[in-house]
């Protein structure tokens, strides 16, 4: 374990290095560098080219980067091109209060959503559940920035308990960490219980419980222990998250943080600044994921065997690849056979299936005719018990979930709406066309949602959004999960060395914050909707690299995986069918609130104007035109914000009902 | 119906929330209140309370943008320059009414001729250290310092000057490299202040936070706030008498709302550069505003080094003529704007507005011009553009003339390269203005940066410099009377709007001053219990 410490710090190294090559290079691909923010109409050329040299703009970028990296070497982060300030005392100056915030919103995070996932988890289908599901969702579809300003109007104007921003008092910091905090308690509340309800259905609590044990000990002692691991890794990343910077939230707050620091040094293209404040950031995150990793042992001791590098290796990754080798190439040669075996038994199970339905036809007519004639009561023969496939099983059992029912109904009418807006609305006159007698109009027979600011139907930019929303959405999670599941199996898998690089290598990634992330992304490739979900995937395929590895960790050491190494099943084998669809809980429930956090993660970039380009009528870009009228026309905010949130409850929604559906513990 | 509350409870509590903030602003008020409302006073009277009145001794004010630096040599800009008006002064000051310059650290001046000036300084002057000014320290702060301290800004000056003459300890000529008659009004920026030499050498990272205004620096946090601590031996109480307040706290909050709502809830004494939308919200809470016509401008700049426009005056005309401008400034300033005619500002010096051809909104002439520019079934072309709120707007009203608009959003970093590259055909942008009638000297000048639109015209660079070495009031002001019906008829860059600018302030806050060029000072404020 100490060796398996030593080497993470010293892997910090490497990180440090990716980070600021990313954030060296994909910044100076951002068209301009610090001087093109200046206004420089009063300097002479001289000066110019002096200030340049000073710089060392005038150098090759290359040149420029070792340059940087051997002041680094030497502990010397540099001067901001903007006020030559220290980057590290900066940094240092920023620190306490960004840490204040992150450590004031976990709390708030845990302390709420623990209990209320459990509880959520232990009163399934209850009223309970349900306002989980509230907490969740509302936490989940609104923008921060809008969630801030409307707490901050709430508390601090209407009602007078708090004070509207900055850091002069502690109860100052409340505001903020609620905003920090609500997002990620959906996420947290969700996650628990998710895993919760894994774990309760365990046959060593049945056995618990046949013996006795009180439930509130069957709950706490032995159910949380083995759920605490997903738990703890979403706690932990809202501390990391909180480092990482709450950008938005500490403008609208004033929250004097680190967030702030580097999306400005970011935008300013001030490159000493935003270099070293995400070494800076990354080394600390580095520690908060040592602090997890440890964290996570304490609690299953079986990882210990994870971790140890010179642990007793039950698979070699690279004997693993070379059985695969050798597995495909006998796959390939007896592919005709497989096929042909495939058909055959295909083609007997449909005849089976057909056989069956037939019977089961039969039996039911003669039940009917036996009940018309009154000769005996009515036996129906329930479909439960109907021969399916697996497919229709699942199916089966979805539909047999009315929310996922509701929340799938909800989507394909916004799916119809996407596919037939062109009829439905026209763009030119309805969607783009301002008329400026009618702007800031409320909601009226007229105009539904009423008009915005240039007197714009806001219904129709609503409903014609949904197509630019959910492409994003989507499109993101997507491009998110083929990256990162593969990534995350393998690495929870495997573990060892294997583990221990890529983890790495996604630690610098999610040293990034998202949001500085996405500025830096649309900075290099431009604006527009392409380089937005580009952008988005780039932060969220770390997370379900994550949570992947995570759950395939805890999936890993289970006996039938055991069985499955001892009958020789290739090692590919063993984690897709068997590791991965065992998994599949926590990556849906996390897959569905990306596409809302994907949804909502647009609407911070259109905060900052990186949104997609002008005049589309996405939701997140029209809820960050209305926050200036937040205080008089809020209607501009509330129509979006619901238009997201329906959204996410839906996708949440189906969500559930899959989760339980491809759940083969819930068949019974 | 149980997965269906959820949905219910959530959509409630979102409306609930944003019902919360829904202020029905009086509309009433929003109506009436117009351009012709707009003041031309720039202060708030001290003397509002009565006699017996006692003052809070400590007050808090929001400043809309973050400082990360108040070194005079790095920093300028509206925003830096508040810090500056607390704790410094400038040889003179400049009053926006009469458009003269009035005293400050210098009791009175002479001009000598365009390259030479003699400035009295006060006497009795302390800086925060105890230290009396002398003229040595105009040196060092006129030469020696910006020499030294390599910065972005605030170098017209420095770069003019040829050297700094001690005539006595209290006196100082000023030699530039060549005549200027802007330079009396260029002095009095924020910018150009008079700093300790002992002080500033002792102390290399903070020896700039000693001035001679009436208040010093208690606390600087970068991006945070600045902390004032009034500096009782000020020359500036001696002779105006002590303000009552003790501390002054300068927040920097950059989001609007925010510090509406702030204000509203009187957690600041006041705030500038506040949003025409919070107007009617912070009023009805009792505090006041007052709305100014900004010295700044707004304008269109046309791409005259390659593409559409650049040789081409018809089509840069039915750009002109399909701008709707009333609709533009309604939207962009809440109707509290004016239309511009001339790049230059209303306070600026030599402004001439009677134009033969102004450009009004004319869609049919706007089509005219199109198709004479040889473009009948329309053309496409890029707008490059910082104000995302605009660009709809912009994008819709020059369709309608037949402009088929793609909008390139950049900041300004990305806008100012996007400019270098010439990647644009149009650009949106605005400017503070100043009083100097050389303001626009960069518009004909290729070789000049800040000339977006790469416009080259040598005879009007000669005239600009002409104007300079003019003494003579009339000739000088009919020099720029040419300049502009030039640029009027080519139209290089195109005049679209003054913007208004509001301040607002609790009540029983008084003493701040607003000035055109959006700087409010807050050495005099003071708020009566």
């Amino acid at each position: 374990m100490g060796k398996y410490i030593l080497k993470r710090i010293l892997l910090m190294i490497p990180v440090i290095i990716g980070v600021s090559f990313i954030i060296f290079f994909a910044m100076n691909m951002a068209q301009g560098d610090y001087l093109d923010t200046q206004d420089l109409g009063e300097l002479t050329a001289e000066q110019i080219a002096a200030l340049r040299e000073s710089m060392d703009l005038d150098k090759p970028l290359l040149e420029q980067y070792a340059r940087y990296m051997w002041r680094l070497f030497h502990g010397d982060l540099g001067k901001s091109y903007s006020g030559n300030r220290d980057v590290f005392q900066a940094f240092m100056e920023k620190l306490p209060s960004t840490m204040y915030l992150g450590l004031v919103a976990s709390l708030i995070g845990t302390v709420v959503s623990i209990p209320l996932g459990i509880f959520a988890a232990r009163k399934r289908g209850t009223l309970l559940d349900n306002m989980a599901s509230v907490v969740a969702v509302f936490g989940l579809s609104v923008p921060n920035f809008w969630f801030g300003l409307m707490i901050m109007i709430l508390f601090s104007l209407k009602l007078h308990w708090l004070p509207s921003s900055g850091n002069d008092t502690w109860i100052c910091v409340l505001m903020p960490a609620l905003t920090v905090g609500t997002a990620k308690m959906a996420d947290l509340t969700r996650t628990t219980r998710s895993t919760m309800l894994d774990t309760l259905t365990q046959d060593y609590l049945r056995t618990a419980r046949a013996k006795g044990v009180p439930e509130k000990t069957v709950v706490n002692k032995h159910a949380l222990k083995p759920a605490m691991i997903p738990i703890l890794n979403v706690t932990m990343s809202q501390l990391s998250n909180a480092v990482a910077g709450a950008a938005l939230t500490e403008t609208v707050f004033a929250w004097p943080g680190v967030g702030k620091l580097v999306v400005e040094a970011v935008q300013q293209r001030d490159i000493p600044m935003a270099c070293g404040c995400l070494i800076l950031k990354c080394t600390l995150i580095g520690v908060i994921e040592l602090i997890t990793d440890l964290l996570f042992v304490l609690v299953d001791p079986r990882l210990r065997t994870h971790y140890a590098a010179a642990a007793k290796k039950k698979t070699s990754f690279f004997k693993a690849i070379k059985g695969d080798f050798q597995g495909a190439a006998t796959a390939i040669v007896t592919l005709p056979d497989r096929i042909k075996r495939a058909v055959e038994n295909h083609r007997k199970d449909r005849a089976l299936v057909k056989k069956e339905r037939e019977e089961w036809r039969a039996a039911k007519q003669k039940a009917k005719e036996r009940a018309a004639s009154g000769q005996e009561k009515r036996i129906l023969v329930s479909k439960q018990y109907a021969k399916r496939s697996l497919a229709g099983d699942i199916w089966y059992r979805f539909r047999q979930n009315k929310g996922a029912m509701i929340g799938l109904f909800i989507l394909l009418l916004l799916a119809l709406n996407c596919i037939f807006a062109d009829v439905l609305y026209d763009y030119d006159t309805q969607v783009i066309g301002y008329v400026m007698k009618e702007r800031l109009q409320r909601p009226s027979a007229a105009h539904w949602f009423g008009t915005d600011d240039i007197g714009r139907d806001l219904f129709a930019r609503v409903m014609y959004g949904a197509r630019y929303s959910l492409a994003i959405g989507f499109a993101t999670v997507a491009l998110s999960l083929v990256v990162g599941m593969p990534i995350g199996a393998v690495c929870g898998f495997f573990g060892g060395k294997v583990d221990l690089l890529i983890m790495r290598v996604l630690d610098i990634f999610r040293s990034i914050p998202g949001l500085l992330m996405g500025i830096v992304v649309i900075s290099a490739l431009g604006q527009s909707t392409r380089s937005l979900i580009i952008a988005m995937a780039v932060s969220r395929f770390v997370v379900v690299a994550n949570t992947t590895r995570t759950a395939v960790m805890t999936v890993k050491n289970n006996e039938y995986v055991e069985a499955a190494r001892a009958i020789g099943m290739p090692t590919r084998s063993i984690i897709f069918r068997h590791v991965v669809p065992n998994c599949l809980s926590p990556i849906i429930v996390r897959t569905t609130l990306q596409v809302a956090g994907a949804i909502v993660a647009a609407s911070s970039l259109s905060f900052l104007g990186l949104g997609v380009p002008v005049p589309s009528p996405e939701w997140g870009a029209l809820l960050s035109a209305g926050r200036r009228f937040v205080q008089s026309h809020s209607y501009m905010t509330v129509f979006p914000g619901l238009a997201i949130m329906i959204t996410v409850l839906a996708f949440n929604m189906v969500g559930d009902g899959l989760r339980d559906a491809l759940d083969p513990k819930l068949k019974k | 119906m149980k997965k269906l509350l959820p949905l219910f409870l959530a959509m409630f509590m979102i409306i609930a929330l944003a019902a919360c903030g829904e202020n029905k602003p009086d509309d009433t008020t929003a109506e009436q209140r117009t351009a012709a409302d707009l003041t031309n006073f720039y202060s708030q009277p001290a003397e509002t309370a009565s006699p017996t009145a006692t003052f809070k001794k400590e007050i808090t004010v929001a400043h809309w943008q973050a400082i990360d630096s108040i070194d005079p040599c790095l920093k300028n800009g509206n925003a830096a320059e508040c810090v500056y008006k607390m704790i410094h002064g400038q040889l003179v000051n400049y009053d926006w009414i009469s458009g003269i310059q009035t005293p400050d650290l210098a009791l009175s001046w002479e001009i000598e001729n365009a390259a030479s000036y003699v400035f009295h300084l006060r006497q009795g002057v302390k800086f925060h250290n105890g230290e009396e000014m002398k003229a040595d320290d105009v040196v060092y702060s006129f030469v020696e310092r910006p020499a030294a301290v390599q910065g972005t800004t605030g170098t017209a000056v420095w770069n003019e000057i040829e050297k700094v003459e001690v005539i006595d300890d209290y006196t100082v000529r000023f030699i530039l490299k060549d005549n200027d008659a802007d330079f009396m009004n260029r002095i009095y920026l924020g910018y150009y202040p008079v700093l300790n030499r002992k002080a500033c050498e002792a102390d290399a990272e903070k020896g700039y936070y000693i001035g001679t205004g009436g208040w010093k620096i208690e606390e600087f946090k970068p991006n945070d706030r600045v902390v004032f601590t009034r500096f009782d031996d000020s020359w500036v109480w001696k002779e105006n008498g002590m303000t009552p307040t003790e501390k002054v706290t300068m927040r920097f909050i950059e989001e609007s709302t925010t510090y509406a709502i702030a204000l509203q809830n009187k957690e600041i004494a006041a705030a500038s550069q506040i949003a025409s939308v919070d107007l009617a919200a912070i009023e009805a809470s009792g505090a006041h505003t007052v709305t100014y016509e900004a010295e700044s401008l707004y304008y269109m700049i046309f791409n005259m080094a390659n593409g559409k426009f650049a040789n081409s005056e018809d089509l840069r005309k039915a750009v002109a003529y399909a701008i709707n401008y009333e609709e533009l400034i309604d939207y962009a300033t809440e109707g509290l704007g004016s239309r511009a005619y001339s790049m230059w500002g209303k306070s600026q010096y030599g402004l001439f507005e009677d134009f033969d051809e102004k450009y009004e909104f004319n869609l049919d002439k706007a089509k005219e011009y199109l198709t004479k520019a040889g473009y009948p079934n329309g053309i496409e072309v890029k707008l490059l553009i910082k104000d995302k709120n605009v660009a709809p707007l912009l994008q819709a009203q020059l369709k309608a003339a037949g402009f088929e608009v793609i909008v390139d959003v950049k900041d300004t970093a990305g806008a100012n390269a996007a400019v270098k590259e010439k990647d644009f055909d149009l650009y949106y942008n605005g400017i503070t203005l100043q009083p100097i009638g050389g303001r626009f000297a960069f518009i004909p000048d290729i070789k000049h940066s800040t000339n977006r639109a790469f416009y080259d015209n040598p005879d009007m660079v000669a005239q600009f410099t002409a104007a300079q070495n003019e003494t003579d009031d009339a000739k000088r002001k009919e020099i720029y009377k040419e300049i502009q019906i030039e640029i009027n008829n080519e139209i290089p860059y195109l005049a679209l709007f003054y913007p208004a600018a509001s301040i607002a302030y609790c009540d029983g806050v008084s003493g701040v001053l607003w000035e055109p060029d959006s700087k409010p000072d807050y050495s005099g404020i003071r708020w009566a219990e």
